[in-house]
């Protein structure tokens, strides 16, 4: 999976919306100033273990950046005794404070540096950005996301993109067990009956029982018909579960694509195996989860909001 | 469109669900795949379809659909239609085939 992709996967789920620059960038910054030698900018670096040094007014406004390579030029050329003034670069690339996270990566995309300053709207220093920082910015917002829309209690450590909460219990269960595509869809069709029971809207049980069905028959198509179905119903939410063991998808971008399948002509013949059953998934679902490989079990989770009605 | 009118237009005979004919379908989707019947139908829609598996039954349980009308002519199993009664499925069957069934039904104002 490219870096686009993976930043598109990402924004599908969400859990960039409330990123901005400022909730990623680190703060503990270690600027110098214009008059300080290159040599100072160059034990920082060792010291801090930094690839850039953000160059400051006495109002801690930004002026420059003083890189790697400059200190390597100015080591060529014996000016480490110099103004760091003399040798920064004064076009410095950098981010306003408010700026959105999907700028922020299209910045490193761009430019290829390993860091960037990040300014407030009077120009004044206030954090810097580097790749580790993105990174944690994106395993943070998986916690904030399952934490604050989800009320899970997921701590740190014990993080998951598939819910918890099928460790313990379900409110649903039903084994999938078909031989041929003869009793496919009637677990999704008890899931259905059950979400009724529990006084769920007419729309997204039917978007849930859809989910649940395509998951279903691809189980009973690709994974011979032997898995299971639970589901999770409570506070607005349907967390649905499909399992089994395999043989696997082996190239789950491949299998997202509409139109594109494995099945054989005899699936076909029966309406299915259009290769519309994971895109239609994705339709239906708020959070979509695929966990699987070659010759690996398959877990896809499902998440249904009835809020997004 | 009343499903009564379905019958009539078609020529079709009811297999399943007679008391039901008195339901109303305001779409139809015409297909024989049923990934893409789940993709794009609206709950008030007719199913036409050429097939007459058991995942016909499940694919208009899980959206809500009312009734499928077969076409071509097909026997619908018992299995089947017994799946369709449990689940209150109303299943109509024409010797039409799809193209003419979905012509007739929508110059009657049967919309897609």
């Amino acid at each position: 999976m490219s870096l686009e992709q993976s930043v598109e996967a990402l924004r599908y789920l969400g859990l960039f919306s409330n990123l901005d620059a400022s909730s990623v960038m680190s703060t503990a910054v270690h600027a110098l100033h214009p008059e300080n030698r290159v040599a100072a900018a160059r034990i920082l670096m060792r010291e801090k273990s930094i690839s850039g040094v953000p160059i400051v007014d006495a109002d801690f406004r930004l002026v420059g950046l003083i890189s790697v390579s400059k200190i390597i030029e100015a080591l060529a050329d014996g000016r480490l005794a110099d103004s760091v003034d003399s040798v920064m670069t004064r076009e410095v690339i950098s981010v306003h404070a408010h700026d959105t996270f999907e700028t922020i990566l299209s910045c490193f995309q761009r430019f290829k540096f390993g860091c960037f300053p990040v300014i407030e709207e009077d120009g004044k220093l206030v954090g810097m950005i580097t790749d580790t920082d993105v990174l944690s910015a994106i395993i943070r917002s998986f916690y904030s996301v399952y934490v604050h829309d989800r009320q899970r209690t997921i701590t740190l450590g014990s993080f998951s993109a598939l819910s918890k909460e099928f460790e313990n219990s379900a409110d649903f269960v039903h084994d999938i067990s078909c031989t041929g595509l003869e009793n496919a869809g009637e677990g999704s069709a008890r899931l259905k009956a059950f979400l009724q029971s529990k006084g769920f809207g007419e729309s997204v049980v039917r978007r849930a029982s859809v989910c649940a069905y395509e998951a279903e028959m691809n189980v009973c198509i690709h994974a011979g018909g032997q898995g299971s179905l639970r589901a999770i119903a409570r506070n607005g939410e349907i967390i649905v579960r499909v399992e089994d063991e395999g043989p696997g998808i082996e190239n789950i971008d491949l299998a997202m694509k509409e139109g594109w399948s494995t099945a054989t002509d005899a699936i076909r013949e029966l309406g299915f195996g259009a290769g519309m059953g994971l895109a239609n998934i994705r339709r239906f679902s708020d959070h979509l989860v695929i966990i699987s490989g070659k010759d690996k079990p398959t877990k896809v989770e499902m998440i249904i909001l009835e809020s997004k009605e | 469109m009343k499903l009564t009118e379905v019958l009539e237009i078609t020529g079709a005979t009811c297999v399943v669900g007679e008391q039901l004919a008195n339901i109303e379908v305001n779409h139809a989707f015409a297909s024989d795949l049923m990934s893409d019947v789940l993709a794009m139908s609206r709950p008030d829609t007719l199913l036409i379809t050429g097939l007459t598996t058991r995942q016909i039954i499940r694919t208009v349980q899980m959206l809500d659909l009312p009734a499928i009308l077969v076409v071509r002519g097909k026997d619908v199993p018992q299995d089947v239609a017994d799946l369709a009664r449990t689940t209150g499925i109303v299943i109509l069957a024409t010797h039409d085939i799809m193209y003419v069934a979905s012509g007739k039904l929508y110059a009657r104002g049967l919309s897609g």
